[in-house]
């Protein structure tokens, strides 16, 4: 079974993989704030922030690269909007748009890397999140790994079975669409195991996250520390 | 975990049951049974015979016509909470009940819900996680574990409330026989009475002191386990008589 790359990050012992999720979360909020408010020719706040989360990568002892390349996914998204703009008559709007999009997305995956899920979720729901979300993203997580599995497996049994050719990929779409199907039945059917397992052990329609981490004093240095770097690079 | 007293009636006594599906099909009919205090009983019957069914009964998951007594509580709307606490349910597909993110959430989910304090349900969870072998793996994602790790904590999750009754639905499914072997063995030092569904009529052999037989949703015999698969052998007749000894998995 692969597992999420991701979530071994996570796993890590780096300074920031110790401090409490809340300070992490709190941190990331100024930081998307100020990144979101940033003029789009302020090249050089744009550099330092950049250089910022480089080095954080590396304190946090994520490989540069993979973090990098990831944060790519969001650039389909990013560049049909810059192109727009740039349509619009705004080419410098669309590159900022671009380089603010991809930078947030760096500094999103930071967290998660240096946050086990669970601790993230904790964070969250202490920060005031509404709990129905929590939930939802929390199930998302732990039945995400199961689906999975199912779907390589019914991936390999259809390879085990398909033809070849032309009717090889005849046959994939039709294994892919009934695979979708059968993926849907399934978690329809799972959800229905889960509840039934819950319900054997006394849920009453209220969850309960343990808590990972307390906020200390080190948490606190640490999120008004970088905040306030953040906030001096903006505004120098 | 505390020591377990038995109540001065039967564990589970169960009268007239009947239990039809939405979609009609008849599920359950007249099921009458009762296991008394220090009994392991194992539910033996085909694919679609009622059994599974008929344990969802029991702790009020899906519920039938009939009247179910546990620990000599009626089973009723009010009496819910109690009787879930005391019927402990270990589901045949680890993944359905382990749904939290890490095993200590999943471990510590029926305390909470028991209303006891967070620091007790952290220490209880930790110490039944010990007690199973599996101190090591109390902050690791379900996900990571092996089947075998998988129905060690499910049974963790269910042993940390102190239930008086285990229900184990086909509990050796998808294990190796080293796990298999390893699970046997912790079952057999639990002083819990037990319900076991399964097909495996070795593994009823090995942990059950009776077994009832399901035959389209009625219960329609009862006895040593060597007697009611001696006596159903035939449910079994198109394998070769090598092969009943193991399991009704063979026919495939």
């Amino acid at each position: 079974m692969h597992h999420v790359l991701l979530d071994r990050w996570s796993q890590g012992a780096s300074p920031l993989h110790r401090r409490d999720a809340r300070a992490k979360i709190l941190t990331l909020l100024v930081f998307l704030v100020l990144m979101a408010t940033t003029p789009a020719q302020a090249v050089a706040i744009l550099a330092t922030y950049s250089a910022l989360l480089a080095a954080t990568i590396l304190i946090a002892g994520l490989p540069l690269g993979g973090v990098l390349f990831r944060a790519l996914a969001v650039l389909p998204f990013s560049l049909t909007f810059a192109l727009i703009s740039w349509l619009a008559g705004e080419p410098l709007r669309g590159l900022a748009l671009v380089e603010k999009s991809y930078l947030s997305t760096v500094a999103v995956l930071l967290l998660a890397g240096v946050t086990p899920l669970p601790s993230l979720l904790a964070g969250l729901e202490r920060l005031g999140t509404p709990r129905l979300l929590v939930l939802v993203a929390q199930f998302l997580y732990r039945y995400l790994f199961v689906l999975s599995e199912q779907a390589q497996h019914m991936r390999l049994a259809a390879a085990c079975r398909e033809g070849t050719g032309g009717r090889r990929r005849k046959s994939r779409f039709r294994a892919a669409s009934g695979a979708l199907a059968v993926l849907f039945a399934r978690s329809y059917g799972r959800a229905e195991g889960v509840h039934r397992a819950m319900q054997a052990r006394g849920f009453s329609g209220r969850f309960s996250l343990l808590g990972a981490t307390r906020f200390g004093a080190r948490d606190a240095a640490f999120l008004f520390i970088v905040s306030a770097f953040l906030i001096l690079v903006r505004v120098a | 975990m505390s020591l377990l007293t038995a109540p001065a009636g039967p564990l589970i006594e169960v009268r007239d049951l009947h239990f039809q599906y939405e979609d009609g099909t008849k599920a359950l009919e007249g099921v009458n049974f009762t296991l008394e205090a220090g009994e392991t009983v194992a539910l033996l019957g085909a694919n679609g015979s009622g059994k599974t069914t008929f344990v969802l009964q029991l702790n009020g998951v899906l519920r039938g016509e009939g009247s179910i007594t546990v620990c000599g509580l009626p089973l009723t709307k009010e009496t819910l909470p109690q009787i879930r606490s005391k019927i402990g349910m270990v589901f045949q597909d680890s993944d359905e009940q382990l749904f939290m993110p890490t095993v200590l959430d999943d471990v510590a989910f029926g305390p909470l819900n028991q209303g006891v304090p967070e620091e007790v349900a952290i220490a209880k969870a930790k110490l039944v996680l010990e007690q199973a072998g599996l101190a090591n793996v109390w902050n690791k994602a379900p996900y990571h574990l092996s089947a075998g790790e998988k129905r060690r904590i499910a049974l963790a999750g269910v042993l940390v409330m102190e239930p008086e009754i285990l229900v184990l639905d086909e509990p050796t499914t998808f294990l190796d026989p080293p796990a298999e072997h390893n699970l046997l063995q912790l079952l057999r030092g639990l002083p819990q009475g037990k319900l076991i569904v399964t097909h495996n009529v070795s593994l009823a052999a090995s942990l059950a002191t009776r077994a009832v037989f399901f035959d389209k949703g009625q219960l329609v015999a009862s006895g040593s386990v060597d007697e009611i698969a001696r006596r159903f052998e035939w449910t079994y007749s198109d394998l070769p008589p090598a092969d009943l000894r193991y399991s009704a998995h063979r026919r495939f």
